[in-house]
């Protein structure tokens, strides 16, 4: 996997020349301007040369003059030349001596070094030393732990994730005190921008099955460019054509160590502060971490209120249209005279004025999302107040489709999951063009599409759409009580 | 795999190019109201249908207020389906008829002709069988021109008043399409529809009374002052108020209101010679009273006595009325088929003359539940004696 990872890179091995080894490495970090090659010569007489190699975004200054203190104390003590230096004796060095707590690793070819400079290793060559010793300096510049913006609680812990990784494995370690919590480390993962990646799994809990074809799809990795997590979801997914997110995301550490005492897989990247949880189920996205910490009827409430969210932005609009267009007789006499008067004399047919609106409203979405935060906040004013109320003066819409899309907008945004969320928008219009040439029927025709497309779909093996499309009367009862939402049953595949 | 991929846009063809037949915008359609159907002339009927007229927003706004929210299209024709085919002429959009509440029937129309008038109601798809059915005194039209009192339309205005006038005074009862057919298509082929009259002394509508009706024709009605005690029997009393007048010649009477009432209709055969027996039962609490002290419970039980008697006087007087008629507006034939059905079949024939004679027995029960007071108030008689 080494040879993939750097393909240009020939994986040539340390020679003893020291300064050959340098010169290579100073042609593979060719315009590479910050890293540092540093030449120390040490010792009473200036005869031990040694070079450090480092990148000096990356590492942290503080590093190199321990080397050099180091490097002062090996001098002390040496005897022969630098072919006598065996690893234990740099080990002994390191460990007893001098860069006192830091991990180290000993390479004996130039690609490991290369990769390790970018990681912000610092790298130490010597004279007639046919190996290199790298430690981590890597000093990354943190912000302090926030509660998340995306997912807001009005109670729970406030902890969110950071950039740093070993921080937000230090979070969930305090959330999950026990061995059973494995973690495992990819370190360098992708093509090109070989990110350190962590997946972590509570033993025994997580299925067997899962586990395993997590970790078939995860080893495809290194033929991926990996930026931040979510591009993880790519190599895990089952299927990429459909618009149902298979991953969920969380900020929230206690979000993630839920989903890990459910039998989740999570995946979090070094530099992202995003925790993939895999596999997800459908029920999932309608869930939030909040609804644990509630009593239980109001769980019981809330998840209701979700899934009748879930309809409303959905089928609103196309509800809307198959009722103004082919059910009259559906609407209650009173409504359906007021929804005429606000009707009469709007140019549009009932799906153009819903297709024209729908249209407004992701655009003033995307621009509110866009915007720096003081700007987004007068978008969604001039959006919702000034347009809303010109377009029902002006006669393009009326006053019972802007509280329909608004509406449809509104139950979009009570969905907890962000990315499921975005499915049910792509997922509106296909619906408002069934309602506009087949009404109520097309309606239902659409339905059944997606329930056969729920039910098909699968997440690392396990039906999507599981306590509802296998129908499983226990587990979908417990969809509405927070405690009893268990993994995956026993018969799950 | 070229099949799969020519499926989409063989799909979005299909249904951007074709469409339902059904599919009409809110602004292509005119949603009726109500129907009155008058006589036209000679074999002529005249179908006035009440429209909704949807004010625009967009209009001046000064206008709303002088502009009625309807508008009546006024049509004659041999056959009701093909007067409302051709309201589209005068207002160029679709009549609806899925919100239809009221279909008003001149009683002169009904007094000739009923059947052949409701068939057409009874096979458009879009019509519902919830429509209330209203007989009107004089010409149907006139119900539907002016101004309604609260309502925005005349039409929802009259079904306003039918439904709380059944529901709420018990002076006639809500029939609805489904109601009349049921009446009409039972043994007994008979029904109640309720009536609406113009009081000229006050100018305004009134709905109370009940029409009987048969079949082919309309062929009596019940007053409103009766018209309780024929709901009592029929069992669709729903709540109401019902006066008692004092002993003597003075012209006060004394009122109960019905808390619950129930009817039981058991007709029995002997031999080929049928009756029946009808129990009625009253709950009631005192809701007035002018002439009457009740100080114990004996005093209650003499009221109670005394209404029980009052009731079953007009009640017999209602079922001389029906009798006469040959309306069988209560059901017994039906009953009576129901329970022998093979002797209905040889009586069925000569049905409204036996009716007409039989001997019906009325059992009537009123019960005070309630005098609305612990202690005699104010104005009670303590000592009048």
């Amino acid at each position: 996997m080494n040879n993939q990872s750097t393909p240009s890179i020939p994986n040539l091995p340390i020679s003893t020349d020291a300064v050959q080894n340098i010169n290579r490495l100073k042609d593979i970090f060719r315009q590479c301007d910050d890293i540092a090659f540093e030449r120390i010569a040490a010792g009473p007489d200036m005869v031990c040369t040694a070079w450090i190699v480092y990148c000096e975004s990356l590492a942290d200054q503080q590093s190199t003059s321990d080397i050099l203190s180091v490097l002062q104390k090996m001098e002390m003590r040496r005897r022969g030349n630098g072919m006598s230096i065996s690893s234990r004796t740099i080990r002994e060095w390191f460990e007893f001596q001098g860069v006192i707590d830091r991990s180290f690793y000993v390479h004996e070819t130039l690609d490991s070094v290369v990769r390790m400079v970018l990681q912000g290793h610092v790298v130490f060559f010597m004279e007639q030393w046919d190996r290199a010793v790298s430690f981590n300096g890597l000093k990354l510049e943190t912000r302090g732990v926030e509660e998340p913006s995306a997912e807001r609680a009005a109670i729970g812990p406030r902890e969110g994730t950071v950039e740093n990784l070993s921080m937000n494995i230090g979070m969930l370690r305090m959330r999950l005190q026990t061995p059973n919590f494995k973690l495992v480390r990819i370190p360098h993962a992708g093509r090109l921008t070989g990110k350190e990646i962590v997946y972590g799994y509570l033993e025994g809990v997580v299925p067997a099955p899962v586990l395993q074809r997590f970790q078939e799809r995860i080893g495809q990795i290194q033929n991926q460019d990996i930026i931040d997590t979510t591009m993880v979801e790519n190599v895990i997914q089952d299927s990429g054509r459909t618009p149902f997110p298979q991953c969920r995301y969380t900020e929230r550490t206690d979000a993630a160590a839920l989903a890990l005492l459910e039998g989740k897989i999570i995946v979090m990247t070094q530099g992202s502060g995003v925790v993939l949880i895999c596999p997800a189920r459908f029920v999932e996205f309608l869930q939030s971490i909040e609804d644990q910490y509630h009593r239980p009827a109001f769980t019981f409430f809330i998840r209701l209120l979700r899934f009748a969210a879930f309809l409303i932005a959905l089928l609103l609009p196309s509800i809307y249209v198959a009722l103004t267009t082919f059910h009259t007789e559906l609407i209650p006499t009173v409504l359906l005279l007021a929804i005429t008067n606000t009707r009469e004399g709007i140019p549009f047919p009932a799906v153009l004025e819903v297709l024209i609106m729908e249209f407004f409203l992701e655009l003033l979405r995307e621009a509110g999302i866009r915007l720096p935060k003081a700007v987004g906040s007068a978008v969604s004013i001039v959006g919702a107040l000034i347009i809303g109320q010109a377009a029902i003066d002006s006669g393009i819409a009326s006053p019972i489709m802007i509280v329909v899309v608004a509406l449809t907008g509104i139950a979009s945004f009570s969905i907890p999951q962000y990315n499921f969320a975005i499915a049910l928008r792509l997922l509106k219009v296909p619906f408002i063009l069934l309602a506009a040439s087949l009404g109520g029927f097309g309606i239902m025709i659409g339905i059944i599409l997606l329930l056969m497309h729920l039910c098909s779909l699968r997440t690392l093996g396990d039906p999507y759409f599981d306590p509802i499309g296998p129908f499983r009367p226990r587990r979908f009862a417990g969809l509405f009580k927070a405690s009893e939402m268990p993994g995956p049953g026993p018969d799950a595949s | 795999m070229k099949a799969a991929r020519l499926l989409p846009p063989l799909i979005a063809v299909a249904l951007l190019l074709s469409g339902c037949w059904s599919q009409m915008e809110m602004t292509d359609r005119a949603f009726v109201l109500a129907l009155a159907i008058d006589k036209g002339g000679e074999d002529e009927l005249e179908a006035t249908v009440q429209i909704y007229k949807p004010i625009s927003q967009f209009g001046p706004p000064s206008g709303q207020g002088q502009e009625q929210s309807f508008h009546n299209v006024t049509l004659r024709g041999t056959s009701v389906s093909n007067i409302i085919r051709n309201t589209k002429t005068v207002t160029g959009r679709h009549s609806q008829f899925s919100h239809i509440r009221l279909l008003l029937i001149s009683d002169e129309v009904a007094r000739e002709r009923l059947a052949d008038i409701l068939d057409f109601f009874y096979r458009d798809p879009e019509i519902r069988l919830g429509m209330s059915v209203m007989i009107a005194r004089g010409r149907a039209r006139d119900y539907l021109v002016g101004r309604p009192i609260i309502e925005n339309t005349l039409g929802s205005q009259l079904f306003k008043q039918l439904d709380f006038s059944s529901k709420l005074a018990g002076k006639t009862l809500n029939t609805t399409m489904l109601d009349l057919a049921f009446g009409l298509k039972s043994e007994s082929e008979s029904a109640m529809l309720p009536v609406i009259t113009h009081e000229r002394q006050y100018n305004q509508d009134v709905v109370r009374g009940i029409a009987l009706v048969k079949p082919d024709r309309m062929v009596g009605s019940i007053p409103p002052d009766m018209a309780p005690y024929l709901l009592l029997m029929a069992d669709r009393y729903k709540y109401g108020l019902l006066e008692i007048p004092c002993r003597g010649d003075n012209e006060l009477a004394e009122t109960i209101e019905v808390l619950r009432s129930d009817a039981k209709i058991s007709p029995r055969l002997e031999g080929r010679s049928p009756s029946a027996r009808i129990e009625v039962r009253i709950d009631a609490s005192i809701n007035e009273l002018a002439c009457t002290t009740i100080r114990d419970m004996a005093d209650e039980a003499a009221f109670a006595e005394r209404a029980r008697q009052y009731f079953k006087e007009r009640m017999e007087s209602v079922l001389g009325t029906l009798r006469k008629r040959k309306a069988d507006a209560l059901g017994i034939g039906n009953r009576l088929y129901s329970r022998h059905p093979g002797l209905w079949r040889k009586i069925k024939s000569e049905w409204p003359e036996i009716y007409a004679r039989m001997p019906i027995e009325l059992d009537v029960k009123v019960y005070i539940r309630n005098s609305k007071m612990m202690k005699p108030g104010p104005f009670s008689r303590i000592g009048d004696n």
